[in-house]
Parts: C-alpha cells; structure tokens; sequence
C-alpha cells in the first residue's frame, strides 16, 4: 500500500528542478546514500524534464511503498499526453543519445531499481520509479511524513521560483477557501435579508395592529367616559321622583297613623304618577344610554305637548310663570332627547332663580337655513362671564353656585345630546338673566301642512 | 531575468554554475559566454558545477553544447567540482561529456587549461589531438 508523501503539479522546467530537489531530500530523510539520492533525483529529472518537453504538463507523486518485504520511495510521474507509441522500445534504443524523447526513459530506467511504464493514447503516460530503501530506513508515519511536508513549507532555500510557486499555491488555495466563504456569506446574506423582509411585515402587521389597538383603545375610552357620565345621569335624574315617593310615603303613613284614610286614599294615585314617572324616567334613560351605539326610534312630536310634559314633571313654584311661543313646531325625532334637554334647562332656570315668585321663563323658536333654533330665556340672576365657558362641563356647577342639590349633570347631559344631533348650544347672560340657545337639525322638522 | 555570472581570470572566464539550470538560463548562459569568449579573447572557459546536485542528461547537453561553442571560438573548456555522486550517475548513465575537460579544483583547472594554452602556442598539431579526449 503506497503512502503518498508529496505531489506536485509539473508546468515548466522549475517544476521540474523541485520534483528533483524532493526526490532527492526524500531519499535522504529515508537513509539513502548520496549517490543513491543523486541516481534518484537524476531519474526524476530525466521524467519530468520529458513530461515539460513533449506534453507541457503532468504531476508527480513521491510515495513510500513496499513490495515482497522490501521498502522503496517511488515516484510516479503521470501525464495527459496522447501517450508514446511503443514506450517499450524507444526505452531500450534511445540509450545514451541526447535528443530523442527516448533517452530520458532509458537513461532513467538505468538509474532506478524498478521502472515501469504505461502509456495509452487515451489515458496518457505512467512512469513508475522506485528506490530501494536501506533496511535501516525509517518507518514513514503519517506524522512523519506531515513533519517533512512541514519542514518543506519552511524550507526557503530552494529556490526563488519554488518559493514563488508555493506561494502560489497558497495564494490560490486561499482565493478557493475565500470564494467558498464569499458563496457562505452570499447565502447568509441572502437568509438575512429574506428574515430582514420578514421581520418588516410582521413589524408593519405588528404596527397595524397597533393602530388598530390605539384607535379601539381611545374608542373604549370614549365608551367608558359615556359609561360614567350615564351612571352620573341616571342618579341624577332619578332622585327627583324618589324623592318625590319619599315625601309621599312619609305624608302617606302620617295621614295613616292620624287615621285620615281619606286623605291617603287620595295619595295613592300621585304615588302612582310618580313611580310611573320613574318608570317613564328609567326607559327614556336606558333608550338614552342606547344612543351611542344604535338609534332610538323616532317618533312625531308636538313640542308644546312636550313641553306641558315637561313643565308638569318639574316642581314649579307658584307665581313662577313659564311662558310658551304659541307658534311651537312638530319634530320627527327622538322624544327622550328633546324632552332631556328642556327638562334640563327649564329645571335650571327654576331651581337657581333667586326670586322664584317674580320667575319668568320664556320659550321660542325660530326657522334657520339649516336648524330650527330653540331659545330658553329667564331673568334668574344671570351667570358670571367667567362661568358661562364651562358651563356646560360636567361636574362644573354647584359650588360656585352655592347650591348643594345639583349634581351639575343636567347641562352636559343637554351639551350631549345636542352634539349628538349634530347641533350646537351655548349661552349669554348679561347683568340679570340668562338665554339658552340650542339648535335643532331642519331635516327632523315636519311641515306644518301635515297635521 | 536571472543570469549566470561570468567572472574573468587572467585569459580564462570563470562560471559558476549555482543555480539550476532550464532552457532559457541555458540559453542566455551560452550566448553570454560566446560573446565574453569573442570580447575578450579568452582562451578557456572554467565551469564550477561543485553547487549542482545532480546533472541529467539535459546539463550534461548544455556543458556539452558550451564546449563544442567554445572550441570553435578557440578556448578549452573544463568542468571542475563534480560531486562524486554525480560523477557516479554520469557513468551509470552512460553520457559522455563531449569535448569537456574535467578537472578536480578552480586551481587544477586553470593548470589545465595553462596547459593547452601553451601547447596550442607552441605547436598547432598536438593541440587537435589532445581535444579528443
């Protein structure tokens, strides 16, 4: 089993001279006397100096092998030529002359221990030349062999061209290692950018969805700003007749224990007025709370019967006049929006005058291009410029007002609905009284010529 | 472009062959050395190979070439500083150096060559002779 030690590419003539100079560096690491090594070397440059003359290029292999118990370095110097025709006979007859392709392969076969030779026109040439190694030859290890190819590499002394050619190798053995490193990373870099291309849709999906997520957020926001201000109104609204029923049960069970049973026979049906009121109170509320989120059905609505509704519903002291333009229109819209608003805002003019048996409240209305606009005025004790921005604002009343019954609900609830309906409401108030001015979409106006 | 110097010695031109030689260095070798032979009148070529490991039958041509060149330009040649290894395959290969002297050292050389040198000024008939070696 041969053990291949070094091969080397053969080009040109310094080719050549490093395949000798090895041969012969191997002969020597091996225990081969000097004229041992010089017959060797010789023999392999007769081969190789043939293989640059007639076929330009070839490669020569320096093994160890061994055969019947004995040891030999052998090379075998192989090329691609179109082969000799008749190798055996141009090796016995060109002995000794300078000039035919013959004499190196005689001369060499004269120098070696064994020489073989095979040549086909296909497969090209084959020269096997082996050196007997003494029996004290060392044993070539991998290791061994490795130290020698080391030894090789350092070795600068050869020659220039030797040097050169090594580093050439080198050179392209770092270009092969370089172009397979440039394919990696191409690879890598395509992989990177197809992950980059990845992680820039998910990043969009991501900030889509969080779009998405801030637009539902400020949404749930405004849900639950509408929640808490329909919580506030409810109580609100509700205490009027609760209140109401208390008075009554309390006039109820006094009239009971004075045993005016007539009296309080008479007491029942307000009880009922007003739990229906409540009842009334809580189903307009619900369909008002339903607002935001679906429509609540629209009905005909003669605003002075609203109005009287409204008026009755309110404790109205005596002497307080509530005076109502005549000339009041019809509306198709939702009655619990309309009857909300007047019941907020005459309630106010009510509760906060200061002379409530002097009060006058007035009612009109008047045509617009594109609304019908509604104006509540009283001669209350008017409202400070500095409060008349906020008004509106929930929570913002009371205190500065001095009253401690007012939930300061009633004007955001109208501000409410009147934006709802698209519309807008405000107020002036000058010195003594105040005018609420809303205004009411044309489109829900129902021609008179109907009724 | 590398070269081969060559060194003048009195009448002789001294090569010092340290390098391996190929075709083109071979060939500058021998044109250098007919031309410094033609300059200068030299009457013999010393060639030290004592630095060359080997001599194929490709070197042996050139040392050959050199001398038959040399000859017809009127000057000797010798060879000196063969290894004896060399000199070993040179006879189991079985190449004649034609028309090269050899000689052992530079300084056994030059004797020779003084030698011929004299033989030939004295008498032009010995001096044929002693060429065929």
């Amino acid at each position: 089993m041969p053990r291949n030690i070094i091969k080397i590419e053969i080009n040109n003539e310094l080719d050549a001279v490093l395949a000798y100079k090895r041969a012969m560096q191997l002969s020597e690491n091996l225990g081969v006397a000097m004229v041992g090594q010089t017959k060797f070397a010789t023999a392999v440059s007769e081969i190789c100096r043939n293989v640059v003359e007639h076929v330009g290029c070839g490669q020569i292999a320096l093994n160890v092998t061994e055969e019947a118990g004995t040891h030999y370095l052998e090379a075998v110097v192989t090329d691609r030529g179109r082969g000799i025709a008749d190798a055996e006979c141009l090796v016995q007859d060109g002995a000794g002359s300078f000039h035919s392709r013959g004499n190196g392969l005689a001369n060499s076969r004269k120098l070696v221990d064994f020489f073989d030779i095979e040549s086909s026109p296909e497969k090209g040439t084959a020269v096997t030349l082996r050196l007997r190694l003494p029996r004290n030859a060392p044993v070539v290890t991998k290791s061994v062999a490795d130290k020698w190819l080391q030894h090789f590499e350092y070795e600068t002394s050869v020659s220039p061209y030797a040097e050169i050619k090594k580093q050439n190798i080198k050179l392209l053995e770092l270009l092969e290692q370089l172009r397979l490193r440039n394919l990696e990373t191409e690879q890598q870099l395509q992989e990177i950018r197809r992950l980059n291309k990845q992680l820039h849709t998910s990043n969009q999906e991501i900030s889509q969805l969080l779009e998405e997520r801030e637009k539902k957020n400020l949404l749930l926001q405004k849900i639950n700003k509408e929640l808490d201000s329909f919580a506030h109104t409810v109580s609100h609204d509700l205490r009027g007749p609760l209140q109401n029923i208390n008075g009554l049960t309390l006039a109820l069970e006094a009239c009971i224990k004075a045993n005016h049973l007539g009296e309080a026979e008479e007491m029942f049906p307000m009880l009922r007025q007003q739990t229906y009121k409540m009842d009334r109170l809580i189903t307009s509320i619900l369909a008002y709370s339903l607002a935001g989120h679906s429509s609540i059905p629209k009905k005909v609505i003669d605003i002075h019967i609203l109005l009287h509704l409204v008026i009755t519903s309110l404790s109205v002291p005596a002497n307080f006049k509530i005076e109502v333009d005549p000339d009041m229109p019809v509306l198709y819209t939702q009655e619990v929006y309309l009857y909300q608003v007047f019941s907020n805002i005459i309630g106010n003019a009510i509760k906060y005058h200061d002379t409530p048996e002097q009060g006058l409240v007035e009612i009109k209305y008047k045509l617009l291009d594109d609304f019908i606009e509604f104006t509540i005025q009283d001669n209350g004790p008017g409202i400070p410029q500095e409060v008349q921005e906020n008004i509106f604002d929930m929570y913002d009343t009371g205190a500065s007002l001095g009253r401690t019954d007012s939930t300061g609900l009633g004007l955001s609830i109208v501000k409410k609905i009147i934006l709802e309906k698209g519309g807008r409401v405000w107020v002036t108030s000058a010195g003594r009284g105040s005018t609420f001015v809303f205004t009411w979409p044309v489109a829900e106006l129902v021609p008179e010529n109907q009724d | 472009m590398e070269k081969i110097p060559i060194l003048r010695m009195g009448p002789f031109l001294l090569v010092t062959i340290q390098v391996d030689l190929y075709d083109q260095l071979a060939l500058n070798l021998e044109n250098d050395l007919i031309s410094s032979i033609s300059k200068t009148g030299a009457k013999g070529v010393l060639i030290d190979i004592s630095a060359l490991d080997i001599v194929d039958s490709f070197m042996g041509r050139i040392l050959s070439n050199i001398a038959s060149m040399s000859r017809l330009m009127d000057a000797g040649t010798v060879v000196v500083g063969m290894q004896p290894a060399v000199a070993i395959t040179l006879v189991e290969l079985g190449l004649k150096l034609h028309g090269v002297y050899t000689a052992l050292t530079i300084e056994k050389g030059i004797a020779l060559l003084q030698q011929q040198f004299t033989l030939r000024t004295s008498g032009q008939e010995e001096d044929t002779s002693s060429q065929d070696e």
